[in-house]
């Protein structure tokens, strides 16, 4: 379920006759959100902080980027893989991502006859830790209904075919367990280093509607 | 209960991506709603959930996302007795007529609030769990008064144990008992029929969901 919020910000503001600046209205749920902010700061039930931080958190330091490291150490160094595919919580761990919606991880593994697709039907389950917070579509009615049901078509519309003969197993979030996609390395990748690696590993691969970049379409 | 938002199987809602679906966060009071939700959350994860489900079903599919957990986050707190919808409401006022909402820095707080944040707690290996790997169970028929974890489109179904998850508190009690979660693998034919793909589902599922097939 999308918005329609304008953002066209500049356009909205109005000059009163003492030349002060006043924003357009407030949407009623935009106007909700900083009133109940507001009374919870007023009360002292929350700090203005840990908004701040928690919002710099989600948005500047926890998103795929995370999970694109353990992809491309898992590409590089067998142990590391095999720990990861054992016990996605530790191995995980070991690069420094960890918290809440990531508690328990399990990591799942492409091969040519397996293709792994997460979803969360109940709600929007995701694993923040390595993939921050889920986008849109992934939290909306037409992703979780369909995907359980019909996959391939749903690969389709975000451009991913994949083999007859590969199996696709839909990975339902419906307790506190969260899973990572471990890709298939690209071919043609074999002499990138990790850091390299990890630039073509994007977020949907990891959800499995999508495949790494390969070095020639970068 | 099942309400909405146990989506899995329906069909009508149209494309699965469109253009801006990328985004996270689309407004900055997503933003704010987003941590305003888990920050102040005063309940469980279940309870949490519960509180969305409530939303009226009409309202569970129109309202954007974080409009559901900043509904979520006032109604626990007024549920909790901390605030009211009143409060609220005044507050509205007062920020509509102009007036600048207050601040205030809690740094120590915050510290604990992020640390507590990026730990993990792992599920704990299941302590006696009934069923093992290999075995096929039958996912129990139910009409759940409060929450649960058991999607409808798996009830009936009979399928395979592939993984023993651990233990962990149950959602439909709210964590007042603790038991095996197993992760269930099941054949499309036999979740929705013969002229469907040949693709697999896999669940993770509270041990009283589940009865021997």
């Amino acid at each position: 379920m999308h918005d329609h919020h304008d953002h066209d910000h500049d356009h909205d503001h109005d000059h009163d006759h003492d030349g002060h600046h006043h924003p357009r209205p407030a949407s009623d749920v935009e106007l909700r959100a900083r009133a109940l902010e507001a009374l919870l700061v007023e009360k002292g039930l929350v700090s203005s902080d840990a908004i701040d931080a928690v919002i710099d958190r989600y948005v500047n330091d926890v998103g795929p980027q995370n999970g694109a490291r353990v992809v491309a150490r898992a590409w590089t160094d067998p142990a590391y893989r095999d720990r990861l595919l054992t016990d996605g919580t530790t191995a995980i761990g070991e690069l420094g991502f960890a918290g809440d919606e990531g508690h328990t991880m399990v990591v799942v593994e492409n091969t040519p006859d397996v293709h792994n697709v997460i979803v969360c039907t109940l709600c929007s389950c995701y694993p923040w830790p390595v993939l921050g917070l889920p986008p849109t579509w992934y939290k909306s009615a037409p992703y979780r209904a369909r995907v359980v049901a019909e996959p391939r078509a749903v690969l389709e519309e975000f451009g991913v075919e994949v083999p007859a003969t590969t199996e696709i197993r839909v990975w339902d979030s419906t307790a506190e367990v969260r899973y990572l996609v471990l890709p298939m390395r690209p071919a043609g990748t074999e002499a990138l280093a990790e850091e390299e690696l990890a630039e073509l590993v994007s977020r949907d691969s990891m959800i499995g509607t999508g495949l790494p970049q390969t070095p020639a379409a970068r | 209960m099942d309400g909405a938002h146990d989506l899995g199987g329906m069909q009508g809602f149209g494309p699965a991506t469109w253009p801006g679906a990328e985004q996270a966060l689309p407004n900055d009071w997503d933003a704010r709603a987003f941590a305003l939700a888990v920050t102040t959350s005063p309940r469980s994860t279940h309870a949490f959930r519960h509180t969305i489900e409530r939303i009226g079903h009409a309202r569970y599919l129109c309202a954007s996302y974080y409009e559901k957990w900043l509904h979520e986050a006032e109604q626990a707190l007024v549920e909790t007795g901390a605030i009211t919808h009143a409060e609220v409401d005044a507050w509205v006022d007062r920020i509509a007529a102009g007036e600048q909402p207050p601040r205030r820095e809690d740094p120590a707080a915050t510290a604990q609030l992020l640390e507590a944040m990026a730990t993990s707690h792992p599920m704990p290996p299941a302590a006696a769990p009934e069923f093992a790997v290999g075995d096929r169970v039958r996912v129990r028929r139910m009409r759940p008064a409060w929450h649960t974890r058991c999607p409808r489109y798996l009830r009936g179904a009979v399928g395979e144990i592939v993984r023993v998850q651990g233990d962990d508190g149950v959602p439909d009690v709210d964590n007042a008992e603790r038991e095996a979660v197993y992760a269930v693998r099941f054949d499309a034919h036999d979740l929705w029929g013969e002229d469907t793909g040949d693709h697999v589902v896999l669940a993770d599922l509270w041990e009283r969901y589940l009865e021997a097939a």
